[in-house]
């Protein structure tokens, strides 16, 4: 490739001979060793000045990268020079300039940093320390009412001195997920434990009121025969036992709600009547409201809704404590506390609880909801209540949501469940076909002695009673003469031959034995329980139990057959 | 060719002498010592970018921006060194000439070659990266007469124009595979019990 002479060299040769003069021929050769080196030298300049221009742009570019992400970073990032044993920051992201207090692009010594004294103390040491050790220092600090965590390690070959590299995470979110998922761990411990003793005094609570009933219908009887002396020397013991009785009440009636309160595994879906559920809560978080205000229950009568009691018991008992929580201590008479129950225009079933608190803040209203979110923190709320109840709702197909809240004007939690399709003969169906021959005869299956004494105290009076220890027994009892009992009690959980097995066994052979069946239990939620109204509907009797109940019980099956 | 006798002294030296400047850069993929990638950008692109209108002599123009290899990670200590296998991940620069001071780097390797003779200097073998000719063009003699001012006029000199040269960059270094320097190797013959 020729090119043209250089302009440079043209003007040059046109200043030394002339505009049109020829340039003499014995320098043509000079002359292009000259125009060569005007080439390379220009050629030169224009590569250096590109590779300055572009290189510029890249560190332009490749600072401009690197401060967004350092800036972006969620914590505090920068470095400090350690000058005649201070700190001094000498560089920080935008987070850092902000805690630290630092004028942007300036270094600031730690004593002008805008934490306190003690802090600034305690940085200055790790600091000093992390510059001399190959591995990071840690070390935790609080400012106000926040946690920090921070890490420095020494920075290597840093031009200009002793530098560390300083990273301070804000760690207040994280203790405090920390300490509520101990609390939690601590709660479901508690809640394991009153479990266990629910279940372990279930069963003796049963016998114990049984038999005072039994021992107070039997002295009553007697008293109503006896010589006048005779009665009025009873009187005492009568009253003595129906104080008993009404200890025991109570003791079965909290048993109940401890147990109903502590089960954590999802009963089944069925059909649930809500003015129960309701009652349940405010019996337990009766004392409670009383404390900061009145209660007022406005339960209109609807139709049972799709869900698991124990789970809904959960959810009222959470909304009314929470209802509770809003409310200021001190002055219960001017604030109410109120539950209303009815069916809303679309046929769903509508539970509201309204309290007069302090209303929820717009500002976190979108957040009440979450999981862990708790403006409680303080009075120990674990952020998990609403979160829970608000699953178990919408698992049913309903919804929670905050009807309306004011600020000082309380707040309106309403609760949509879905109606259960009612389904096929209930448990406690009756007919009104009545029965000459009350006298039946009634056999009971348990391997539990006492429960099979104290159901055979209650009905011997009434009916003709068998008893029989084991599941074998039972059966071998129906197969020889099945038929000539009107009512089977058959314990559920028993050795060798269960309560299911001893029932199929015996359908299997007299198909009309199974309306009979009332099966015995002390927890009315046991899966096999499930399994058996599959294949048809299921009578249940629930320990403890009620001998007047019991006996309508029996008065009803015969009334059916 | 070959020399041997106790009185025969052999002193070699080698220097490049161009500047690094520009971001430091890592090699993203390269096989053997074709790089692929630098920063993860084909280095094509790159050299493209720098070069402009001189993108046009390329491959040989690449020559114009060698790339200096970050050996170590402390920059103070560690060297810079031409090489041919670059590994991925290694961290390399760019250079530019400086015409100077690849004069002076010639001038240098001379004196380093110089220095163990322990005698006059009577032969060097001078070998210069086709690369340092490139970018010099007509001064590119500069480099044999700052050789020759050094080594004195009394000194027969021979060499070529490489692709590569072998050599430690002073004596007691060890010996290794350059570009874009000058080597040379001297030759002297010392009196008996020198």
């Amino acid at each position: 490739m020729t090119r043209m002479r250089h302009r440079l060299l043209d003007r040059q040769l046109r200043r030394a001979y002339g505009v049109d003069a020829p340039v003499p021929p014995e320098l043509e050769g000079l002359l292009a060793l000259v125009d060569q080196a005007y080439h390379a030298a220009d050629d030169e300049r224009q590569l250096k000045e590109r590779a300055l221009e572009v290189t510029s742009e890249e560190v332009v570019d490749r600072n401009s990268k690197l401060r967004a992400l350092v800036d972006s970073a969620p914590f505090l990032m920068g470095v400090a020079e350690i000058r005649d044993g201070d700190v001094v920051l000498v560089s920080g992201n935008s987070a850092a300039a902000e805690a630290f207090g630092l004028a942007p692009g300036r270094a600031a010594a730690m004593r002008d940093a805008s934490v306190e004294p003690s802090v600034r103390a305690t940085w200055i040491d790790r600091c000093i320390e992390a510059s001399q050790s190959s591995v990071p220092v840690r070390f935790e600090y609080e400012t106000g009412s926040r946690a920090h965590s921070a890490t420095v390690c020494a920075v290597r070959s840093w031009r200009g001195g002793v530098a560390v590299c300083y990273i301070v995470e804000d760690v207040t979110e994280r203790r405090r997920l920390l300490e509520q998922m101990a609390q939690r761990d601590r709660l479901a411990s508690i809640g394991t434990l009153a479990a266990g003793v629910a279940h372990e005094v279930n069963s003796p609570v049963g016998y114990l009121l049984t038999n005072l009933v039994v021992a107070m219908d039997d002295l009553t009887e007697i008293a109503r025969h006896a010589p006048p002396q005779v009665a009025r020397a009873l009187e005492r013991p009568l009253e003595a036992l129906r104080d008993a009785r009404a200890g025991a009440d109570r003791v079965r009636a909290i048993v109940k709600d401890l147990r109903t309160f502590a089960r954590t595994d999802a009963g089944p879906v069925t059909s649930v009547d809500l003015s129960a559920v309701l009652a349940f809560a405010q019996r337990v978080a009766g004392v409670d409201i009383r404390r900061r205000a009145r209660l007022v229950a406005d339960i209109q009568p609807t139709p049972p809704v799709l869900g698991d009691e124990t789970r809904l018991g959960q959810v009222f008992l959470n909304l009314l404590l929470n209802a509770v929580a809003a409310i200021p201590e001190g002055a219960p008479r001017d604030h109410t506390v109120t539950i209303t129950c009815g069916v809303a225009a679309d046929g769903r079933v509508q539970v509201e609880i309204t309290d007069t608190g302090h209303g929820v803040p717009q500002a976190i209203l979108p957040r009440i909801f979450d999981p862990f979110f708790t403006s409680r923190a303080r009075e120990g709320g674990t952020g998990l209540g609403l979160s829970i109840s608000s699953a178990i709702v919408r698992a049913l197909g309903g919804e929670i949501i905050v009807a309306s809240t004011q600020p000082g004007g309380g707040t309106t939690f309403r609760v949509t469940l879905v109606p259960a399709v009612r389904e096929g003969p209930s448990e406690c169906a009756t007919t009104s076909v009545p029965r000459n021959d009350a006298r039946s005869s009634v056999l009971i299956v348990d391997d539990d002695p006492q429960v099979g004494r104290v159901l055979s105290r209650i009905l011997s009076g009434e009916h003709k009673v068998t008893l029989a220890g084991s599941g074998m027994e039972g059966l071998a009892r129906l197969r020889a003469e099945g038929a000539g009992y009107d009512v089977v009690f058959c314990d559920l959980r028993m050795p060798e031959v269960d309560g299911r097995a001893v029932y199929e066994d015996a359908c299997r052979e007299r198909p009309d034995l199974a309306e009979r069946f009332v099966f015995i239990t002390a927890d009315p939620t046991d899966p096999s329980l499930d399994a058996l109204r599959a294949s048809g509907p299921v009578r249940v009797l629930a320990m403890p139990f009620d001998a007047a109940a019991l006996r309508q019980l029996v008065r009803d099956r015969l009334r059916a057959s | 060719m070959g020399f041997y006798g106790s009185r025969v002294r052999v002193g070699c030296g080698s220097l490049g002498g161009w500047d690094a400047f520009g971001p430091h850069r890592i090699v993203t993929r390269s096989e053997g010592n074709v790089r692929y990638e630098i920063d993860g950008e084909p280095a094509l692109d790159l050299y493209k970018r720098y070069l402009g209108a001189h993108a046009l002599g390329l491959p040989a123009n690449a020559l114009l921006f060698p790339l200096a290899l970050r050996t170590g990670i402390d920059e103070n200590s560690g060297r810079v060194v031409f090489a041919c296998d670059v590994p991925t991940g290694a961290y390399v620069r760019f250079m530019h000439a400086n015409f100077d001071r690849l004069v002076d780097g010639a001038i240098a390797a001379a004196e380093v070659s110089r220095a163990p003779l322990g005698a006059a200097c009577t032969l060097a073998v001078l070998i210069s990266c086709v690369g340092r000719k490139l970018v010099l063009k007509q001064r590119v003699e500069e480099e044999v007469e700052g050789v020759r001012d050094t080594l004195g006029s009394g000194v027969t000199l021979a060499g070529f124009y490489s692709y590569g040269e072998i050599s430690p960059f002073t004596p007691s270094a060890r010996c290794e595979l350059h570009n874009q320097t000058m080597t040379v190797t001297t030759f002297a013959e010392v009196e008996d019990g020198a």
